[in-house]
């Protein structure tokens, strides 16, 4: 297993391969489709600095007081996002995508030309997730959002991810369905 | 709340914070499964972790729906009615504990239904109980998984899959290709064999209510469930779809009458995330039974080294039929004049190593001797130096 700590620099990202189990440490940011288009149409994202990572996920959280705590943060799909993953690596200088599903040729295109990787974390498994998050920083633009599709930044430590797709242009979920769509035939039907 | 609806609060709560015990022990089996320091045994470790952690905080072990299905059992004379409200309280209530997130929308304003609770949703179907008692089962899926399952019309040209047994196998196995990791893989895949688009997607969704290692009483189709698990376990998805042995806990196949020209091959899909429990209730509707055994206490085995499998050495010698005369006598000419070159060509190559050798022992001594002169050159010239600098001093 691989440690990446955050903010992720180039030389960082490029050592990262398709495949590679990697324990991050540092802070995330929550982003839900409905943020992606308010990026889409121009709005601006000022807690976003350079080397940071975006989680597609929606969090379960509590308000005790002023402060937030999380009870579940599973992944979303990326896939319905493959197009608009590229303008965060382009305008803010994110150096990542971590969600479920596959992702295909713009976000290929998009890693390979920005150093970035996407990464894929475990389906579904909202309280183990949780569990690795030890500080739920600020929840940006609840004020204007449901809590689940708002901002979430959060502190996470060793924080499970695989490598979808590297900078180098490979992409696990291609492999994945190679090798099966070869045994496929194999199995002579 | 009434009995019933506390029950049904409860069923919600058992169905999503804690795995029945046969999914625990499918899951298990398949982490000890897989290839030791492989990723595949990290991600089934890490699913195992998952629902630890959720039974220790009392958590669903995901929040992630997008439907939720009550099929109940009644006897005949049941007041239908307030058993579709009650559930419907029930889910309404489960929404507001946090047990389920909020996904219902209404489609046409795309705005959002608070409580879960709205039209036709969450689905409560009914069928005659055989006996007197009254069961309802519970099965909750994700978007992920409801959208891993497909259907297909047989015979079908584009996955040259004809209207017959193995025309089923692949069908279910593009299936397979289809969903990869989608829908929370490892998971057990329903197939409905028949009748039309409806009623066939209906028949695979109640497979997955049949308990994991569970078996179709016709031999037959037993055994395409057998072959399909083995088959689908052979195409390296893996969990989560990522690679490894696993892409499957179990395949449950059921058949209905089809129609002679075309038959419809349905295939529901429910992923780790198994959310399926069912209670027999009391007349009065408090919990009588839970229909799924429970695990009492989730552990993850600490020595998780499956036992190495005994391989018999394979015979790698070719088989050959015994050689006929005239083989024998047309190969055994064959290998003496192969023999006769190859000596021959041992013995030219012998006389020209030799005069090779010759060549470069002179060469090595010739340059021995320039060697030699170089350094009695050198010398001479430093003496020449030390003179200079003697004479000037």
């Amino acid at each position: 297993m691989t440690a990446l700590e955050l903010p992720a620099a180039v030389p960082t990202m490029r050592e990262l391969h398709v495949g590679e189990q990697v324990a991050l440490t540092g802070t995330i940011f929550t982003m839900r489709p409905a943020v992606y288009e308010y990026v889409h149409d121009g709005g601006e994202m000022p807690f976003l600095s350079e080397g940071s990572l975006i989680y597609n996920a929606s969090p379960v959280g509590r308000k005790k007081g002023k402060k937030w705590t999380i009870d579940s943060v599973a992944p979303d799909h990326s896939t319905p996002l493959d197009s608009m993953i590229k303008e965060l690596f382009v305008r803010f200088g994110v150096r990542g995508v971590i969600g479920r599903g596959e992702l295909g040729k713009p976000s290929l295109e998009a890693c390979r030309q920005y150093t970035s990787c996407c990464f894929h974390t475990i389906a579904g498994a909202g309280p183990l997730l949780a569990s690795h998050v030890k500080n739920v920083n600020e929840v940006h633009a609840i004020e204007k959002l449901d809590p689940s599709d708002a901002v979430w930044e959060l502190e996470v430590e060793d924080f499970p991810i695989v490598v979808m797709i590297d900078s180098h242009g490979q992409s696990l979920h291609d492999m994945i369905r190679d090798v099966s769509n070869r045994r496929l035939l194999n199995l002579q039907l | 709340m009434s009995a019933l609806e506390s029950s049904l609060l409860e069923l919600i709560r058992e169905a999503s914070t804690r795995l029945a015990d046969d999914v625990w022990q499918g899951l298990v089996s398949a982490y000890r499964s897989e290839t030791e320091d492989s990723r595949s045994k990290a991600i089934m470790r890490w699913i195992l972790e998952n629902q630890v952690t959720a039974a220790a905080e009392n958590l669903p072990i995901t929040p992630h729906t997008s439907s939720m299905h009550f099929h109940v059992e009644c006897p005949a004379g049941t007041d239908r009615a307030s058993l579709t409200e009650a559930a419907r309280v029930a889910v309404a209530n489960a929404t507001k504990d946090g047990l389920v997130s909020q996904y219902l929308v209404d489609p046409i304003s795309g705005k959002s239904l608070k409580t879960n609770v709205g039209v036709g949703m969450p689905q409560v179907h009914f069928a005659e109980a055989p006996s007197d008692a009254l069961r309802i089962r519970l099965l909750m899926k994700g978007n992920g998984a409801e959208g891993a399952g497909w259907q297909t019309v047989l015979p079908d040209v584009s996955i040259t899959a004809a209207f017959d047994l193995p025309g089923v196998r692949r069908a279910v196995l593009e299936a397979l290709i289809r969903i990869q990791g989608r829908g929370c893989g490892p998971g057990v895949i329903g197939v409905g064999i028949g009748g039309d688009r409806a009623s066939g997607m209906t028949l695979a969704h109640r497979q997955l209510f049949r308990g994991i290692g569970d078996r179709n009483s016709v031999r037959v189709i037993a055994q395409l469930e057998k072959q399909l698990l083995e088959d689908a376990n052979n195409l390296g998805i893996g969990p989560l779809g990522l690679g490894g042995k696993t892409t499957l806990l179990g395949v449950k196949i059921a058949a209905e009458s089809s129609p002679k020209e075309s038959c419809y091959v349905s295939i529901s899909y429910l992923g780790w995330t198994y959310r399926r429990q069912g209670v027999e209730l009391t007349p009065d509707g408090e919990i009588k039974t839970w229909i799924y055994p429970r695990t009492s206490n989730y552990e993850i085995p600490k020595v998780a080294t499956s036992a190495p499998k005994k391989v018999k050495p394979v015979d790698t010698t070719p088989k050959r039929r015994p050689r006929t005369a005239r083989e024998a006598l047309l190969e055994d000419a064959r290998d003496k004049a192969i023999r006769t070159v190859d000596s021959v060509s041992a013995a030219k190559a012998s006389a020209k190593g030799k005069k090779a050798k010759k060549a470069t022992k002179s060469a090595t001594s010739s340059s021995r001797s320039s060697t030699a002169a170089k350094k009695t050159a050198a010398k001479k010239k430093t003496k020449v130096a030390k003179k200079r600098t003697t004479g000037k001093g």
